[in-house]
């Protein structure tokens, strides 16, 4: 069972192939990410996050997601040395969180509801759970300019994969001072255990450029991969062990995966 | 700028879920606050352009641009190109550029760093991870413009 909506103005998709799946688990999954758009959005006037910017309420009566968020942002914050935050001067911008957090609340509520194959796609960074008949995910990581291509491919079971990047070629920003790119990677992709941390992580270290491999190197068993505008791949030495070792392989089997952005 | 080919697929993708029921939601949200990242210089008014052959759904074809919004590293802002009713383009108009941090702490990688020449796949796969828009933020300014287009 596979139901994709738009949700955040995002396309997320969740895909159930186990017993469990029915169409109200897959209700409350989208009613939860709803929620949490509700909570989180900076551009919804009437969101929380909106009102506490405008300092109509303050973080006690936000509510104790919004405080959990802000936590969250807080720990991150520290944990990347700055590259992640949740806060633009004085304003409270959870953004780089809520989708990863969304995508990690939706597996908990399919597991609790006694699903254990299945994956959540939101918009590119994606969770899969258990197994697809008897065998891993496979999580393709998108070619940065051949849209139906890609270049590895991750067998995913219990495991997150999220990707940040411009992933448009012809986005060659120069930096004035040095009058080379200015983004060092056209994307970076984390790979690990928890949707919400890889997202995270993948915001951070793009940001951090060629430092953030060695931020990701660092932080096991998370595991990188970024591509650069010429097409060079730098990753960090787990990740080879992630991906299906036979990068011939073609096209085989029934249908094209779901066309997701990210 | 972003190669618009690129893009018309994103574009064509979201419209699919239109016809999703509690879509019809999003398009009665209140006006983009001026509050969010607003850079100077740019605004989040459209012009559309006068429709010479109106669509049966009323909207008028011109470009709409979203809001600008602000996230870690800059701000983001979309505009949508409307022909007949429907989205024909989507293209970014801001993508963050602030590399400074980048630079300041990029280095020269270590020996356990391995590198590859990216090889295209049509591999067998379930489901793709990649980033074809900057995000949440770019996402949220892309519903502004399809707001504005009543598209939404």
């Amino acid at each position: 069972m596979r139901r994709t909506e738009e949700v955040m103005g995002m396309p997320v998709t969740v895909e159930i192939v186990d017993a469990g799946a029915t169409d109200a688990v897959l209700d409350s999954v989208f009613r939860d990410f709803r929620l949490l758009d509700a909570l989180f959005s900076t551009y919804k006037p009437d969101s929380v996050v909106s009102r506490i910017n405008r300092g109509e309420i303050g973080f006690v009566e936000g509510g104790e997601i919004v405080q959990l968020a802000a936590s969250l942002c807080r720990s991150y914050e520290h944990d990347t040395g700055g590259a992640f935050s949740g806060w633009r001067g004085d304003f409270f911008d959870p953004s780089g969180l809520v989708k990863g957090w969304a995508i990690d609340r939706a597996c908990s509520i399919l597991s609790a509801a006694g699903c254990r194959d299945f994956y959540v796609d939101g918009a590119g960074d994606v969770k899969a759970c258990g197994l697809n008949d008897g065998e891993p995910w496979r999580v393709g990581i998108r070619h940065p300019w051949r849209r139906n291509e890609v270049v590895r491919v991750v067998l995913a079971s219990d495991l997150a994969v999220a990707t940040s990047g411009t992933y448009e070629k012809g986005l060659h920003i120069v930096d004035p001072r040095t009058g080379r790119p200015a983004a060092e990677f056209v994307s970076l992709t984390v790979v690990g255990p928890d949707i919400l941390q890889a997202d995270v992580y993948a915001t951070a270290a793009f940001a951090m450029g060629h430092a953030g491999l060695e931020f990701v190197l660092g932080r096991p068993p998370y595991e990188a991969y970024a591509i650069d505008a010429e097409g060079i791949a730098t990753f960090t030495p787990g990740f080879d062990g992630l991906c299906d070792p036979d990068r011939s392989r073609s096209l085989a089997g029934p249908g094209r995966p779901s066309e997701t952005g990210g | 700028m972003i190669a618009a080919g690129a893009t018309v697929v994103g574009v064509a993708y979201l419209l699919n879920f239109k016809v999703a029921p509690h879509v019809a939601t999003i398009g009665q949200a209140a006006p983009v606050p001026t509050d969010v990242g607003q850079p100077p210089g740019t605004s989040t008014a459209s012009t559309p352009a006068p429709a010479p052959s109106p669509a049966s759904n009323g909207v008028p074809d011109g470009t709409y641009t979203g809001p600008s919004v602000f996230v870690r590293f800059g701000n983001v802002q979309v505009k949508i190109v409307v022909a007949g009713g429907r989205v024909t383009d989507v293209q970014a108009v801001d993508l963050p550029s602030d590399r400074t941090r980048s630079a300041e702490l990029s280095q020269i990688s270590g020996p356990i760093l391995r590198q590859e020449a990216i090889r295209a796949q049509s591999a067998r796969i379930n489901v793709v991870s990649g980033a074809t828009y900057t995000s949440y933020g770019y996402a949220q300014s892309l519903e502004g413009a399809l707001q504005q287009a009543r598209l939404g």
